[in-house]
């Protein structure tokens, strides 16, 4: 597939022309310019246009393409050779130019047009949406558009108000080929669908023949003859700036729920009922079943023969206010046709006043009250036959009609109330709805906090108390240590002071008998006993010593008194500070390493049940998180869903008060043209009948 | 069907770039041209506007089928825009079109059609500069375009949805971006919600990851987070980004992750294809 340049890529290819393009007279033409200096483009769904003239002064609009057109080139060469083969003036002169415009060192087709000039349908409508001549002309026009094209085998393929110019001279140009379907093509499928305010709701892309331009021409047209016979259409079924005319997708898709059927449906000018009507019964058919155009005949556009259009009455809307000529005074209706009965009953009066006054004077008042019954008998029948007039119903009529339009109004203005308080509602209930989603929103924020910071806590607890283990850790290792020695010093005094004999030690006044004695009491060595109490004997007035075995009892020996124990217990001193004298200093690495390696063990279990504590918490929070963000998106999609519903109710709303403020406009062009028309029968009176009944005017 | 609404005059939509302005952006980007992120982001969204201004110029001049915001985040969070549009947020289109900072003479060697290269000049316009310096508040920045699409919806209840697209390089730095990214895609018009997509500029020579339909070959979480963040491609984008090459399928997602130049260009143009314009 060929990728097109971009609309903008054309912008900067043409700001050279002579090196964008090949052909000799495009070469070093002017290109129309926008505010910026840069080359103007027109653009739409495939191509970009610019206005390009030669030096000889010749203006040509060049199409520069930014999507592929499935078989472009084909297509061109049978659409120029079959309209060389047509006459019609809405033909616009084309070259298709295989080497067309250079843009980033490739070549790229374009279309070399003939410059039109003419107004687009849309902007030509509204400076005529007054004219009905002009009007009903170009609906004439363009309905033998369409049978021209008919008879040629041609389809547009995209009729809509895009790509209809009006010239100066009133006549259409019909611009814009690319999906035109000629005869040779046959087969093929469409290059575009066309606009979508213009296009049946069936129509599909298969759809590629001689017909499926019949529903837009029946649009187009039925728009032309509705602004033309009621020009306040237009500004109530057309938005300004809308991609449309009258009517537009949404009423071909939803025509139950469109705002514009009901005003064309319920038209008083009938034409127009009929064409919406047959167009409205279009919808649901088959695009290969749609009738071709049949235009309406109009026997004149001045005479009210068969079409007799809405004059607009004034006051006007703003928008049309500029628009309007000023209307013709309304003809005054007048009572004609005095008959002789007429004439015979008026004459009756002055013969029944002269009566009643002579019957005054001359009878009694009796007689003469039958003179005045008469006379009101007169009043009241000449009374009934001025109701009965027809001049008097017509007018009666009109008043109905104004009454019937004034409750119309009333009813319209009641809906648009009702809306309005509707839409109050609406807007009250999503703002209230959006503050509940807040509060909700900001209690789950809050629990989570409250989560997250119980979990912190927990673990900054556990984390303080391995951090103190810790720092406990130095002084208790140390401990350990000096304890390690401490034992490893005693143990080594032990068993020297084991090696030393009291019996080889050859004490004064110790003799075997005694150091049998002591051998009996399990003492052999200076490692036997740790030292002597002595213990006061009150009867004796002396001390008696008791020997501290290494197990912590004391025991007496016989023989031993304070003298010699503690001569024993001196020389056990001396040897354990000889023994002290040989004590390690230090503790052997063996064993050194054996404790710390204890302690590094115990130090790394810290580290782990630290990472244990850590993974814990981040474990924790992480599905905290989880059920935070899991129920932020429930709340999340139950706020989409409901605001989705929301913006639905605010467009349909926005519809139906359009929709009323549609009809509004239209009851109160009718009410003014109606109280326009009621001031035509002020003359309608009954003291205006009598003066008619005595003298014919 | 949802994305499906027409976009004209009467019914228009809108558009709201986020750009990431922090001062990782002055680093240069992937791919064999040494150029700084935050020119080729600038680069790429003047590029853009002329594109949407182009792409909606009729006859009468360009229709505002968008309104337009350029939300800058770094330093500060607000409009990214330069010269008269200083400091607006959604601009009708047509303003945009008219109201360039400047307008630029660029030097361009093009071929001549012939085998050469000639020198000639193009007028570029230029509605933002590039910056950068501070943070990454993503964050804010998405909390920003919230504010922005809530007001435009109030409005516009039945348009296309509105479109928010997010460029940055790094990771946010005032939190988890993923709730306010739910909160933006929470904004629904009749024609469905909020669209979110994200761009990721690279800095390294890793091979961009397109628009992908699973997180599964993600390098790691904060890519994951990103895929996370972004809406699903609507149909209309999905036919066009087929035509242009990609793997598409239903889930597919509006994300780019390492991009070099042309992706960013690939992204912005893929993004904005809301619909056909009439």
């Amino acid at each position: 597939m060929v990728q097109f340049p971009s609309g903008a890529a054309y912008v900067e290819a043409l700001q050279n022309t002579r090196l964008c393009f090949a052909e000799p007279d495009l070469k070093g033409a002017k290109v129309e310019l926008d505010k910026l200096a840069r080359p103007r483009p027109i653009s739409g769904n495939f191509a970009s246009v610019f206005s390009v003239t030669t030096a000889a002064g010749k203006r040509h609009a060049i199409k520069c393409f930014t999507r592929e057109v499935a078989d472009q080139t084909v297509r061109y060469r049978a659409i120029s050779d079959h309209l060389n083969r047509v006459e019609g003036r809405w033909k616009v002169g084309f070259e298709y130019l295989q080497r067309g415009v250079l843009v980033e060192g490739r070549w790229y087709p374009v279309l070399k047009m003939d410059w039109v000039e003419g107004t687009g349908l849309t902007r030509w409508i509204e400076q005529h949406v007054h004219d009905q001549r002009a009007l009903v002309g170009l609906a004439e026009r363009f309905a033998a558009l369409v049978a021209d094209l008919a008879d040629a085998g041609i389809a547009h393929g995209d009729l809509q108000h895009g790509n209809l110019l009006v010239a100066s001279d009133g006549s259409l140009r019909l611009v814009d080929y690319d999906g035109m379907y000629v005869p040779a093509l046959d087969g093929m499928k469409a290059a575009e669908m066309g606009h979508r305010n213009y296009q049946s709701p069936l129509r599909s892309d298969v759809d590629f023949r001689p017909d499926v331009d019949r529903f837009s021409a029946w649009v187009i047209y039925l728009s032309l003859v509705s602004v033309a016979a009621d020009p306040a259409l237009w500004g109530q079924l057309h938005q300004q700036g809308g991609e449309y005319l009258l009517l537009a997708e949404e009423d071909y898709t939803d025509p139950a729920g469109s705002s514009r059927f009901p005003i064309l449906l319920d038209h008083q000018v009938p034409e127009v009922r009929e064409l919406v009507a047959r167009v409205r019964g279009m919808l649901g058919a088959p695009v290969t079943a749609l009738p071709p155009l049949t235009p309406i005949t109009f026997t004149t556009a001045q005479s009210s023969g068969t079409f007799r259009p809405v004059q607009p009455a004034a006051p006007l809307p703003p928008w049309m206010a500029d628009h309007v000529l000023p209307t013709e005074p309304v003809p005054r209706a007048r009572f004609v046709g005095r008959d002789s009965s007429l004439t015979a009953v008026a004459l009756v009066a002055p013969l029944l006043v002269v009566g009643t006054v002579l019957l005054a004077v001359l009878a009694p008042a009796g007689v003469a009250l039958t003179g005045v019954c008469g006379l009101l008998l007169w009043f009241a029948s000449t009374f009934a036959v001025y109701r009965a007039r027809q001049e008097t119903r017509a007018k009666r009529r009109e008043y109905a009609r104004l009454d019937e339009l004034d409750a119309r109004l009333l009813d319209i203005n009641q809906r648009l109330a009702v809306l309005t308080e509707e839409g109050d509602a609406l807007a009250k209930s999503a703002a209230q709805r959006a503050a509940s989603e807040k509060v909700l929103k900001a209690g789950l924020q809050e629990r989570h906090r409250k989560e997250t910071a119980a979990i912190d806590t927990e673990a900054q607890r556990q984390l303080a108390s391995i951090m103190s283990r810790r720092g406990g850790m130095g002084a208790e290792r140390k401990r350990e240590l000096d304890q390690a020695l401490a034992d490893l010093r005693a143990e080594h005094v032990r068993q020297r002071l084991a090696t030393v004999s009291i019996a080889d030690a050859g004490l004064e006044g110790l003799g075997g008998k005694l150091v049998a004695n002591l051998r009996e009491a399990g003492i052999a060595t200076a490692a036997d006993f740790a030292g002597v109490n002595y213990v006061t004997n009150s009867q004796a007035q002396n001390k008696n010593p008791f020997f501290r075995l290494p197990s912590g009892l004391t025991v007496r020996v016989p023989g031993f008194g304070a003298v010699k124990a503690s001569r024993l217990e001196d020389w056990r001193q001396k040897q354990e500070w000889i023994a002290r004298n040989s004590q390690p200093t230090g503790l052997p690495d063996s064993l050194r390493r054996i404790i710390e390696s204890r302690f590094a063990q115990r130090v790394r279990d810290l580290d782990e049940l630290e990472q244990q504590v850590k993974a814990s918490a981040m474990q924790q929070k992480a599905l905290v998180n989880e059920r935070f963000t899991a129920d932020l998106v429930a709340i999340a999609d139950q706020v989409r869903a409901a605001n989705a519903v929301t913006a639905q109710r605010r467009v349909e709303h926005d519809r139906a008060v359009r929709r009323c403020h549609g009809e509004i406009e239209a009851a109160r062009t009718a009410h003014l043209i109606a109280a326009r028309e009621t001031t035509a029968y002020d003359s309608i009176t009954y003291p205006r009948f009598l003066r008619f009944a005595f003298t014919g005017r | 069907m949802a994305y499906s609404a027409e976009i004209s005059r009467t019914n228009p939509t809108a558009f709201v770039f986020l750009v990431d302005q922090s001062a990782s952006m002055n680093d240069p980007i992937g791919g064999e041209i040494p150029q700084r992120k935050a020119d080729v982001v600038a680069d790429a969204i003047n590029r853009l506007l002329t594109e949407l201004s182009v792409k909606c110029a009729k006859e009468e001049g360009v229709r505002d089928y968008f309104h337009v915001a350029v939300v800058g985040y770094g330093q500060s969070v607000g409009s990214a825009f330069s010269g008269d549009l200083e400091g607006r947020d959604l601009v009708p289109l047509s303003q945009v079109a008219d109201n360039p900072a400047r307008v630029e003479e660029r030097p361009k060697k093009v071929p001549d059609g012939a085998g050469g290269l000639v020198e000639t000049t193009t007028r570029f316009p230029v509605w933002m500069e590039p910056v950068a310096n501070g943070g990454t508040p993503m964050v804010r920045a998405l909390q920003y375009a919230e504010t922005l699409v809530a007001k435009w919806l109030a409005d516009h209840p039945g348009c296309f949805p509105p479109i928010v697209l997010n460029l940055t390089d790094g990771e946010s730095t005032d939190g988890d971006p993923s709730t306010a990214a739910v909160d933006v895609q929470t904004h629904a018009s009749a024609d469905g919600a909020t669209l979110l997509f994200n761009l990721h500029v690279s800095a390294s020579e890793a091979t961009p990851v397109t628009f992908p339909e699973s997180d599964e070959d993600l390098p790691d979480a904060y890519a994951r987070t990103l895929f996370g963040m972004s809406s699903t491609l609507p149909p209309d984008m999905r036919s066009y980004a087929s035509q242009q090459g990609f793997e598409i399928s239903d889930v597919t997602r509006g994300f780019v992750y390492n991009a070099d130049i042309a992706s960013v260009v690939q992204f912005l143009d893929i993004g904005t294809r809301a619909t056909d314009l009439r």
